[in-house]
């Protein structure tokens, strides 16, 4: 199995710059890096190191492992009855439900029952029997979550049922941290989460956006395209982005094979059941939890959600590619990312 | 996870009678370290806890914002009103309290008969005019710890409470005090699990560098307040505090003497509070408390560790453990744990209430009621205070002590010298 966390992006531009201040923190399983321009180093630091301190509180709230979480909080009680959840939590729960509806259902935060049943949560891929397919298929979707906006409750209308929020616990902490760079007076900053995904705060100085660049798979992906020099990525395309998101999915990076059947680990909540051809896609936009989503959810529900999911209000620019297994190319659809000449 | 038992007895009559007063009763090898659980909180009175106590937060930083996040989830305790004077933080926190009011000066809150309670989280030097004024105002006060920067303010703040304690509730911010674990960990050492208790050392260690940024440098000036001495308690009082208290409480004494070391080694900018101190607490009967604090490594984190002859007690967060000695009488509850690897030590966890948890036919080394952040314990007792009528258990004098104690190391550190404690200092 590859690693667990590929290199997802690249900053294009600027070079090392001495004016620059880089803050970093492990939060939720990941590195969060921020990369400060202005022009007093010492206040730069103080609010990267806030907008840290506000992914750590993220983090506190969201963690599916932290047994004082709201999360966790919400998972051991809420098939008993309603639980009152604090309003960011609420909100974010909300819109997250509203993300698996835009994407058909193939972004959502209830899929850890189906995760565990394919092993994915243990690293150890194992094809479920039919009866435990079934009935973690029951525990997943949205429609079990049931939510009280005058007392601001959550609840599951069956036990079992779980939430989840890793696919757009990183690009909701960045979220927050960009506002308390905002307060703090910063205006030219790039966050990124274990670079799945980033934030583009203003321009580096002299520069009209930041660049931002998505690596093609790296060689035990199997693609054909990629021969290039292994010591230098070979980038599938490079956006500009300037107080936007970006958010990048990709399931090369694991895989496994039972009896001949290879599966990815991209698990498609709506069937049940990975799916077969190894993909990348991309979404630009606005916002990080938006992008999460909508690039998560594009990853599983493949290329006949792209038009779906390139029209959403929250994604300005976005990018499919598939590798069916067997076939010659990839598959790719874009929306308003041009490819480098190489990846085509 | 449960260690076989070769006395032959049965998990559950063990159980039945197990407490410390059972001490030496089971045969056989045990390992040296187990972890203490709180016991099991209930949290089915939540839901009802009785009559609706408006309250009004005033302070809205990140710590103002954490408080509103809490009160959220804590059924009867409905903000009324949120008081913040910088504009940014009071349009932040007017989206996480509801239908909550959003003002500007706090008088407004004291004026207004439907808030019956305030919690004053904002920076330590400005608690004491809000604090006093909500008091004379007649809401019950729950005020951060610490209670003030300076001993006279905290005076000042519980004189005020003391005033009005038959009729008004006023907690101090030392939430530990009202947690479920540290209860749980404070009875088994009230029960002589340590032996000779020896030692106390508490860490703080970060790698930051407590600074804040503005856009405009009046408001960076007002929020960077905790790197200036006129207006900090330092790192010694506005983080050590709590695990003062939590040491003074355990031990169930308050310091002779404190020797106070430190300096700004590493974030030279401009600062006049120490980014890295060290204080030794002398306290009856010989025992020494140890507490350090650094802004410039992160290595241990937070944690206290309680030594005594016959085992150690380490507190990280919420969870605890205890190391045994091989020759200490075996205290019973060991047969429960979960094991943990700490370095060279095979670490035991434990449940405390297991029998709880056993008669409603849970396995106590899974089934465990997982904690709140302690905050929301400090805020629900805050709550249940007033409806009942009863002291908190970090009432005034609790919150007075301990600045009494905090301030007076911090002020030592920055001296370089060592302070005698007076009994009279810790009159109100």
């Amino acid at each position: 199995m590859e690693p667990a966390s590929p290199q997802l992006l690249y900053r294009e531009t600027p070079g090392d710059d001495p004016g620059a201040v880089t803050v970093a923190r492990n939060a939720m399983a990941t590195r969060f890096e921020i990369l400060l321009y202005g022009e007093d180093p010492v206040r730069l630091r103080a609010a990267g190191e806030e907008a840290l301190a506000e992914i750590e509180r993220v983090e506190a709230r969201l963690s599916f492992y932290r047994p004082d979480s709201e999360i966790s909080r919400i998972n051991r009680d809420a098939s008993r009855g309603p639980v009152r959840v604090s309003a960011r939590v609420f909100h974010l729960l909300l819109r997250a439900a509203e993300l698996s509806r835009a994407s058909d259902g193939a972004f959502d935060i209830t899929v850890a029952p189906l995760l565990r049943t394919w092993g994915f949560t243990a690293r150890q891929g194992k094809v479920p029997c039919a009866a435990d397919l079934e009935q973690a298929l029951g525990r997943v979707g949205t429609r079990h979550l049931k939510f009280d906006e005058t007392k601001r409750t959550v609840a599951f209308d069956r036990s079992g049922v779980e939430i989840e929020l890793g696919a757009i616990g990183k690009g909701h902490a960045l979220d927050q941290a960009v506002e308390i760079l905002r307060e703090g007076g910063i205006s030219s900053a790039l966050l990124h989460g274990g670079t799945s995904a980033v934030y583009a705060l203003g321009a580096p100085p002299g520069e009209e956006a930041w660049k931002i660049a998505i690596p093609a798979p790296s060689s035990a992906a199997a693609t054909p395209e990629n021969t290039g020099d292994p010591g230098r990525p070979r980038f599938l395309a490079v956006i500009p982005l300037r107080d936007a998101a970006l958010s990048v999915s990709a399931g090369w990076g694991k895989w496994f094979e039972i009896e001949g059947t290879a599966y990815t680990h991209i698990l498609d909540p709506r069937t049940g059941s990975p799916v077969s051809e190894r993909r990348l896609t991309a979404v630009a936009g606005p916002g990080c939890t938006d992008g999460d989503a909508l690039s998560t959810g594009l990853l599983a529900g493949g290329l006949s959600l792209f038009d779906r999911i390139a029209g959403h209000a929250s994604c300005r620019r976005a990018l499919f590619m598939g590798w069916p297994p067997g076939a010659p190319k990839p598959t790719i659809r874009s929306h308003r990312i041009e490819m480098e000449s190489h990846a085509e | 996870m449960t260690q076989s038992n070769p006395s032959g007895f049965n998990r559950r009559d063990f159980l039945r009678a197990g407490s410390l007063g059972t001490l030496g009763m089971l045969l056989g090898s045990m390992d040296s370290v187990a972890e203490i659980r709180a016991p099991a909180v209930s949290n089915k009175d939540d839901e009802d806890p009785g009559e609706p106590v408006p309250c009004a937060v005033i302070g809205a930083g990140p710590w103002g914002r954490e408080i509103l996040d809490t009160l959220a989830r804590l059924p009867g305790a409905p903000v009324a009103a949120v008081c913040e004077t910088y504009e940014p933080f009071r349009r932040r926190a007017s989206g996480l309290a509801g239908d909550a009011e959003a003002v500007e000066d706090y008088r407004a809150i004291l004026d207004d008969p439907e808030v019956k309670a305030v919690i004053v989280a904002t920076p330590s030097h400005l608690h004491r005019e809000i604090a006093v004024e909500a008091l004379e105002a007649g809401k019950h006060v729950y005020c951060e710890a610490p209670l003030a920067s300076t001993i006279d303010d905290a005076r000042a703040i519980a004189r005020a409470a003391r005033e009005v304690k038959d009729k008004q509730i006023f907690q101090a911010g030392q939430q530990f005090r009202a947690e479920p674990q540290h209860h749980h960990v404070r009875n088994f050492l009230q029960a002589g699990a340590l032996g000779q208790p020896l030692f106390v050392r508490s860490h703080w260690n970060k790698k930051e560098s407590w600074r804040r940024a503005a856009p405009t440098s009046e408001r960076e000036a007002e929020i960077n307040w905790r790197l200036k001495t006129d207006s900090s308690a330092g790192l010694i009082g506005e983080q050590g505090i709590h695990s003062l208290d939590i040491a003074s409480w355990f031990l169930n004494a308050r310091p002779k003497a404190v020797a106070g070391r430190g300096g700004i080694l590493y974030w030279n900018d401009g600062r006049g509070i120490p980014d890295t101190v060290h204080a030794l607490f002398e306290y009856p009967g010989g025992i020494n408390y140890t507490f350090e604090a650094t802004l410039a490594n992160s290595y241990q984190g937070i944690g206290d560790l309680i030594c005594g002859s016959d085992s150690a007690v380490m507190i990280q967060e919420n969870r605890a453990w205890m190391f045994r000695e091989a020759d200490a009488p075996l205290l019973g509850w060991e047969v429960y744990a979960r094991q943990e690897q700490f370095f060279e030590k095979t670490g035991i966890s434990l449940v405390a209430d297991a029998t709880q948890l056993i008669q409603e036919g849970l396995d106590p080394a899974t089934d465990a009621p997982e904690p709140e952040p302690s905050i929301y314990y400090s805020l629900k007792d805050f709550f249940a205070c007033i409806r009942e009528n009863r002291t908190p258990h970090a009432d005034f004098n609790v919150g007075f002590e301990a600045v009494v104690t905090a301030v007076t190391a911090h002020e030592a550190v920055l001296n370089q010298s060592t302070t005698t404690f007076k009994d009279e200092w810790f009159d109100v």
